[in-house]
Order: C-alpha cells, then sequence, then structure tokens
C-alpha cells in the first residue's frame, strides 16, 4: 500500500510517539513504513513535523502535493503542512490553539476555525476539526491528545486498524497505557460516530 | 603495513524480526555489531542519539563516554585504535572543526584497530552554526569518508568503514546528513558482535611520536594509501549504476548521501528508469574518478546532486560535462529537499510537461491549489507555508520556569546598555530577551568579551560594561582555557555562567559537574566553582538563578567589580526544567483590575506560559512550573504568588 502522511504540532505534543504508533502498526501489517520527525528545537516548543509514508519509496520525506492526509495537533501548525497536500486530499486538524508568543502581539494574525475552513475551500479541501484537547481532558489527561487525533486518523483513513493501532499503543507506550488506549478510541469514535463500546 | 583482516560483514538472518529505527540507532546497532570497544563523542544535533542507543546494547568489552568536546572524544578512541581495538568517535559537523587538529595528524601516523569517525551534517542548517560539508575536511586531512543513501545503508557502512579503516590503517569517516540520522525505517535484527584481537600497543616513535623529518615518510605513506584506495574493489565497489543502463546517451544524474535517496524514488516514480541513468556514489573521498568516467563518460550532460557543498562537481568538472551548484540548477545553500531535487531534475531534462504527465497518472501531483494562481490559497503557502493566514512558525523559546530567563532578566535590569556576548545552548534564545548581541561558537563569549574589553579599553569615553553568557557544559567544553587567558592577560568583564546542570540543548546528557557517566553509572564529578577559581578568578558569586533578587544583587556587584578591573564570575545555578521532579512554586495569579496589558512579561519577558487575551494576561496553568519569575517582571504588580513562593 501506497500512502503518504504529514502530521504537524509544536514539541511536547508528541508527534514522535504518534509518528511511532502508525508506523509500528504498519510494520506489524506487514507494509513498509519509514518517517522522518523534523524536531529542531521542538525541545524548547518549536514547530515540529512528521513525514510518515509507506511503500516502495526509499525515503522517508514527502514532496509538496503528494500528501493523501495532512494532519495537525495545533490549530495554525496545520498551516506548514499545506503545501505538502495532494488534490483531493484530507485535512484533519485540533482545534487545540497555542499561540506563538510573537502572536500576543498581533492576535487577529492567528488563524480561526472559519478563516481555516474558508482558506481550504477556496482550493477545494474540507478540513474536518477535532477537539482533541477538549476529548483528551475529558479522558483524564491533556497529554493524550495526540492518541486522540491518531483515533481521529484511523477513522478517516483506515491506514492501520484499530486492532493493531491498540496493540501498539500497548506495546509502545510505557505508563499511563489505557489512558491513552482510552483517547484514542475517544479519537476514533468522535469521527465514526460509532460508540466503541 | 598489512594487518590481519576480519572476515567480511558478519552475516545477518535473513528476513524477519526488523524493528523501527532512527537512522542514528542503525549505526549504533552497526558499532555493537562491528565490535567498537571505544566510543568517545559530545553531544551534537543530529549526532546525539547515536552514543545513547550504543550505551543500551550489553557488551562488556566497550567503553563509552561523554567526553568534554570533540577533539579529546577523537584522542581517546584514536589511542584506543592505536593499541590495536576497534573506536569511534562521534560529533555533528562542527564538532569536527575542533577535533580537527587531531585529525589531520591521525592521518599521517594511521590506525591499527579500525577507526571510524561519525560526522553528521546539518544541511539547512537547522540546528548549526554552519552548513560545512565534512567531505571537504575529510579530502583536506587525507582521510576516506563515506556518504550513506539510507538509515539501513549507513549501518552497513559502518562495517564497511572498519574494513577500510583496518585494511589501509586510517581513520575513516562516515557522514551521515540529519535526514540519515532522523529517518526511521525497518532495520534488520542485530547480527553476532564481532570479537576483534585485545589491547596490544606496538612502540613505535618514528610513527606514533614522528618529528618531522618522520612526519614527511608518514606523509608518502598516506599519499600512496590514498591512491591505492579507488582501485580497490572495497572502495570502488561502493560506487554504481543504480540500476542498469545502456552506458551512453545525452544525459545522466550522478548523486551522493539523500539527495541520490530523492533521485531514486522520483525517478521510480516517473517510471523514467532508462531516461534518467542515476550513478551513486557513496566513497567520494578519495574518488575513482576513471570508474566514473568509464560509465559517464558517453553522456553528453550529467546533473550532480549532492550535499552540502559542489564537492562531486568540482572533483569532476573538467573530465566530465557536470551540472549543478556550479551553474545555478541546484541552489548554493540551503537543503538539499526532494523539491529541490524534482525541480533540478525537470529542469536538467527539459521536461516541462512533466507535472502535467503525472498529475494524469494519479500520482505524485504537485498540489492543484498550490500551483494554479487562480486558485487563491495556493500561492501565498507556496511562498512560506502559514504566510497566507499571517501565523508564524511557532518559533523556539526558552521554556517556561527556565532558570536561564530569570538570568537574563537580571542581567539586562542591572547591566543595561552592556555588551553581551553569548553561546551555543538552550541560553543562545537569550536573544529573544534582548540579552544576546554575539554567538560565534563553542566557549567564544568568554574570549569574545575579553576582546571587547581590549577594544574598549582603547576608547576614551565612559567604561563599556560587557557581560558574557555561557552555560555549563558548553563552559566544560571550550570556555575554560578561555577563562584562564582572560584572568591571565588582566580583562575585567562579568561572566555568568548558567548552570542547569546538564547539557539541555541535545536532550540532557550530564555534564562533567555532576559526576554522571553515560553508562548512568556514577564518576566523580568536576564542582563549576572549583574549575573557575582554579582558572584564576578570584572575584566569584554563586547564587540561585530564581531567588530573583539574590542573583541582581549578585549581578549589581559583579558589575562593580569588573568595572574596579576584576575578572567577575556569577554561577547562575537552578536545575533545567527538563530535570525537575517537583514544582518550583504555586502558579502565579493575575489581578485583571490591575494588568494593563502593557506586555512587558508576554513580549520582552516571553514565558510561553503568559498570553495576552482581551481582558489582560492569563497563565497556562497546564505549562506554568511556577517559578514565579514573572512577578518580578510586571511593571504594574498585577502578578502575585497566590500562596508565596516555594522555598
Amino acid at each position: 500500500m501506497e500512502f503518504n502522511l504529514v502530521a504537524a504540532g509544536i514539541g511536547g505534543q508528541g508527534i514522535v510517539l504518534f509518528s511511532e504508533v502508525i508506523a509500528k502498526a504498519m510494520l506489524a501489517e506487514g507494509s513498509n513504513p519509514s518517517f522522518y520527525v523534523h524536531s529542531g528545537l521542538a525541545q524548547l516548543g518549536g514547530s515540529v513535523s512528521s513525514h510518515i509514508r509507506a511503500g516502495d519509496r526509499i525515503c522517508p520525506k514527502i514532496t509538496h502535493g503528494c500528501a493523501d492526509i495532512i494532519l495537525s495537533l495545533e490549530l495554525a501548525e496545520i498551516l506548514h503542512a499545506v503545501p505538502y497536500l495532494k488534490a483531493g486530499g484530507k485535512v484533519l486538524v485540533s482545534t487545540y490553539t497555542r499561540m506563538p508568543y510573537h502572536s500576543t502581539l498581533k492576535p487577529e494574525l492567528y488563524p480561526t476555525v472559519d478563516s481555516l475552513t474558508d482558506l481550504f475551500r477556496e482550493g477545494g479541501a474540507s478540513p474536518v476539526f477535532v477537539p482533541a484537547d477538549k476529548i483528551a481532558r475529558e479522558v483524564g489527561h491533556v497529554q493524550v491528545q495526540n492518541m486522540v487525533m491518531l483515533g481521529a486518523l484511523v477513522a478517516v483513513s483506515n491506514i492501520v486498524d484499530t486492532e493493531s493501532a491498540v496493540k501498539t499503543i500497548r506495546e509502545t507506550i510505557e505508563s499511563g497505557v489505557e489512558i491513552n488506549v482510552e483517547g484514542f478510541w475517544k479519537g476514533y469514535e468522535f469521527i465514526s460516530g460509532k460508540d466503541y463500546n | 603495513m598489512s594487518p590481519d583482516l576480519p572476515p567480511d560483514n558478519p552475516k545477518r538472518s535473513p528476513g524477519g524480526g526488523h524493528r523501527l529505527l532512527l537512522g542514528n540507532e542503525a549505526m549504533a546497532q552497526g558499532l555493537y555489531e562491528a565490535g567498537c570497544r571505544v566510543a568517545a563523542a559530545y553531544p551534537g544535533t543530529p549526532s546525539t542519539e547515536i552514543l545513547e542507543s550504543l550505551s543500551t546494547y550489553q557488551a562488556g568489552n566497550l567503553h563509552l563516554e561523554w567526553s568534554v568536546n570533540e577533539k579529546i572524544a577523537v584522542e581517546v578512541a584514536a589511542a584506543a585504535s592505536c593499541a590495536g581495538l576497534r573506536s569511534a568517535a562521534v560529533m555533528k559537523q562542527v564538532g569536527l572543526n575542533v577535533a580537527l587538529d587531531p585529525l589531520m595528524s591521525l592521518a599521517y601516523t594511521g590506525v591499527v584497530g579500525g577507526m571510524v569517525i561519525i560526522v553528521a551534517d546539518d544541511p539547512g542548517p537547522h540546528s548549526s552554526q554552519t552548513e560545512q560539508d565534512t567531505r571537504l575536511l575529510a579530502m583536506a586531512a587525507g582521510v576516506p569518508v563515506l556518504d550513506p543513501v539510507t538509515p539501513e545503508e549507513a549501518r552497513e557502512m559502518v562495517h564497511q568503514a572498519y574494513l577500510i579503516s583496518e585494511r589501509y590503517q586510517t581513520p575513516v569517516i562516515l557522514r551521515p546528513v540529519l535526514r540519515i540520522c532522523h529517518s526511521r525505517g525497518p532495520v534488520g535484527p542485530v547480527s553476532d558482535r564481532y570479537e576483534g584481537p585485545g589491547p596490544a600497543f606496538v612502540k613505535d616513535t618514528n610513527r606514533w611520536a614522528a618529528t618531522p623529518r618522520h612526519r614527511l615518510t608518514l606523509h608518502g605513506e598516506l599519499n600512496r594509501k590514498l591512491e591505492k584506495m579507488p582501485s580497490d574493489p572495497l572502495v570502488s565497489g561502493m560506487n554504481g549504476l543504480w540500476r542498469p543502463s545502456k552506458g551512453q546517451g545525452e544525459a545522466a544524474i550522478l548523486a551522493s548521501g539523500t539527495s541520490a535517496a530523492y533521485a531514486m524514488d522520483l525517478i521510480a516514480e516517473r517510471g523514467m528508469d532508462e531516461e534518467m541513468p542515476l550513478f551513486v556514489v557513496r566513497c567520494p573521498w578519495p574518488l575513482g574518478e576513471e570508474g566514473v568516467v568509464e560509465t559517464l563518460g558517453g553522456f553528453k550532460r550529467i546533473l550532480v546532486l549532492e550535499e552540502t557543498g559542489p564537492f562531486l562537481e568540482i572533483l569532476l568538472r573538467h573530465r566530465l560535462n557536470v551540472s549543478g551548484r556550479t551553474d545555478g540548477l541546484v541552489p548554493s545553500e540551503g537543503e538539499v529537499t526532494p523539491d529541490v531535487v524534482s525541480e533540478a531534475m525537470d529542469a536538467f531534462f527539459g521536461i516541462s510537461n512533466l507535472r502535467s504527465q503525472i498529475s494524469k497518472s494519479g500520482e505524485g501531483e504537485r498540489e492543484r491549489l498550490l500551483s494554479d494562481p487562480g486558485s487563491g490559497i495556493g500561492n501565498p503557502l507556496s511562498e512560506e507555508p502559514g504566510a497566507a493566514a499571517g501565523a508564524k512558525p511557532s518559533p523556539p523559546t526558552l521554556c517556561a520556569g527556565c532558570p536561564h530567563r530569570s538570568s537574563f532578566w537580571a542581567l539586562k535590569k542591572t547591566m543595561p546598555g552592556a555588551i553581551y556576548t553569548g553561546d551555543i545552548g538552550c541560553y543562545t534564545l537569550g536573544i529573544e530577551l534582548g540579552a544576546v548581541d554575539t554567538v560565534l561558537c563553542m566557549g567564544a563569549s568568554i574570549s569574545q568579551a575579553a576582546g571587547f574589553y581590549w577594544a574598549y579599553r582603547q576608547s576614551e569615553g565612559p567604561a563599556q560594561p560587557i557581560a558574557g553568557v555561557i552555560g555549563d557544559s558548553t563552559f566544560y567544553h571550550a570556555g575554560v582555557p578561555a577563562l584562564i587567558n582572560a584572568v591571565q592577560q588582566g580583562a575585567a568583564f562579568v561572566l555568568v555562567i548558567v548552570d542547569n546542570g546538564t547539557t539541555a540543548m541535545t536532550g540532557c546528557q550530564p555534564t562533567p559537574g555532576t559526576g554522571e557517566l553515560l553508562s548512568g553509572k556514577e564518576g566523580r564529578d568536576v564542582p563549576l566553582e572549583e574549575v573557575v577559581r582554579g582558572c584564576g578568578v578570584k572575584k566569584l558569586w554563586i547564587v540561585d538563578a530564581l531567588d530573583f533578587d539574590a542573583l541582581s544583587n549578585s549581578i549589581s556587584t559583579a558589575a562593580a567589580a569588573a568595572a574596579e578591573g576584576e575578572m567577575a564570575v556569577v554561577i547562575s545555578r537552578s536545575p533545567c526544567v527538563l530535570n525537575i521532579t517537583e514544582r518550583q512554586g504555586a502558579v502565579p495569579a493575575v489581578d485583571l483590575e490591575i494588568c494593563t496589558a502593557c506586555g512587558v512579561c508576554t513580549d520582552r519577558f516571553g514565558c510561553p506560559a503568559l498570553v495576552m487575551e482581551e481582558d489582560g494576561v492569563h497563565i497556562i496553568a497546564d505549562l506554568c512550573p511556577g517559578c514565579g519569575i514573572c512577578i518580578e517582571v510586571c511593571p504594574t504588580g498585577a502578578i502575585a504568588a497566590p500562596g508565596g513562593r516555594k522555598g
């Protein structure tokens, strides 16, 4: 299966873990995954992005206009992933916002759900917004937003099946496994509208 | 000069058992398998995880260390190789500048046990001062260099490098770029560890302690090695056509490293194997030019794709009609991304309608949104992602509660108008607080402050205050000789050593100040204050970085001492927030009645836990560890501690 995904977020949101779980689940399902996390100074709250692909390709870096799905764990960060989106590709955005401190000077420049919707609509794409931080808090910890978005991703794409995703979460995460699994299902449920119980 | 050669690359168990590994982890696996016995490194992005990963392998006969700097790492590893063991030194590309002294000499003396120097380049640059190309330094030193195309290949090349190193008794540089180091992909299972001979140093002063006369002989030996290597199948076998081709025609590509990987993907995507023959160079130096010319001589034009400079392009330009950086087809600076490769290939092969062809096949289509000027969303975004909506990328910033922010604020407050010399580490971000004016290289904060001092001593005007800021790990790395020099020469300025007890920027590796070792075992600590005093400093203050009044007073007193002609050092100490196990204090409260939304705390102080909203400043409790410094920063007194500050 050929598959290209660009995920964006900010340091501390768990993009690496998010990417690792997808790629490991893909590996377990027999596809040939690779991923690249561009972290730079992410430890200090900077932008982080991850390119995840499966198929025959040799390197994980995706060219512009080739991503089947772009996704972000923070509202404004989706803008970094836009150039990678292919025509007809899907867009998944967490509505969690963390304003870069520069934006505190000009908050009007920070995008909103509406401005992003308009922006994508003009280009023929319709983003799906997920209140990942709200869902994560309901589950019990804001830190599981990445798993919420993972659940949402699996629900919109079927890139891996839910069983192997959950199994991989259990194998990969060392502490707070249940809350992470719960976050995954809540994200999945948010998109599919089905109650996993 | 023909050492007993170890067997070829160990056989690996076929199929199955693949793990998803970082390129750096793959290289660590290679080092373990190849029987590396001594490995030394100084942490630096993108190379850091190599030694961290190697430390997770259980091997009794393996010494690992975070050396104080890269020069020392190379010297430690080199001695082990001279004793006959396989060794490795690991660093980022600017680290090789520090280690260039031993490397140049080591090329002459050579080694006995295999020695691999892994130097990770950072085209971009994403987290470095320069975009320098390590291959050029390898050439200058006369040391072979290997350029891996994929992470798995980087692991294989560790084995290959040891074989070359031992056959020619020379250190070998393995040069992965950032995209190799930080990519993850499936890597085969760990094979059995090669068990080489134990230590047996053979004394030979003409070699190991050579005087200039013998150095001339050694230089001759080095040149003979470099002449022989390119025709050795062990070396030349690494270079060749990616897929069989007819061998002549209009145009072909010559590529190395990740650029070759991108070219492979793009050629495959386009199904243009025949039209775009690709020659891959895995050993760029010493290059068997004859082999390359034999294969590519029949082509009229050659596109060269490589990182970071036009190395192969310049080597081959007199033998082949090359294109690339020298004729502007590839940008001279910045990373060679798949998009750069794609554009260069299109332009070179003159395939103007390629995009529409791909579009028809429904694959790899460049997004309509971006290429169609009429679509609105595309163009602004394609120029600079995010620019359309005005959102800047989240810039890196010091963490909420970072003790460095307190130090910078105190420095700005007590020494306004000073020249602030900065250094390399998280605290380079003091730029955001206006408390860093210069950043040159590791340790330069101290010597630059001294240089400014001597420059302004010649001025008739009022004395110019000067303050340097350096982190603890950087101080041990390159600051110590600079401080000895400043003291001995009689320079007088304020030096703030921001001591968070760790090498935070690269992921919190231990420093000599903590005594902790890479192995996790307890070593001997080398306390910072003893080193500072040992450098001859008489005026030293040690203060809690989060005790803002005490810190300000210390810097203020130090500034007065510096004005009197004393070298004055303040150690501003508090653990890195990434390492604290309990809160620094309670989350302060903002009185929105008093807050005037002046922006001093959000803009100038710049703590990410503080956000300006319509009614004033709010504190994001999830982010705030409670350092309480914003209480001191607020000019109107709107921020206060609810339960008083801790301890």
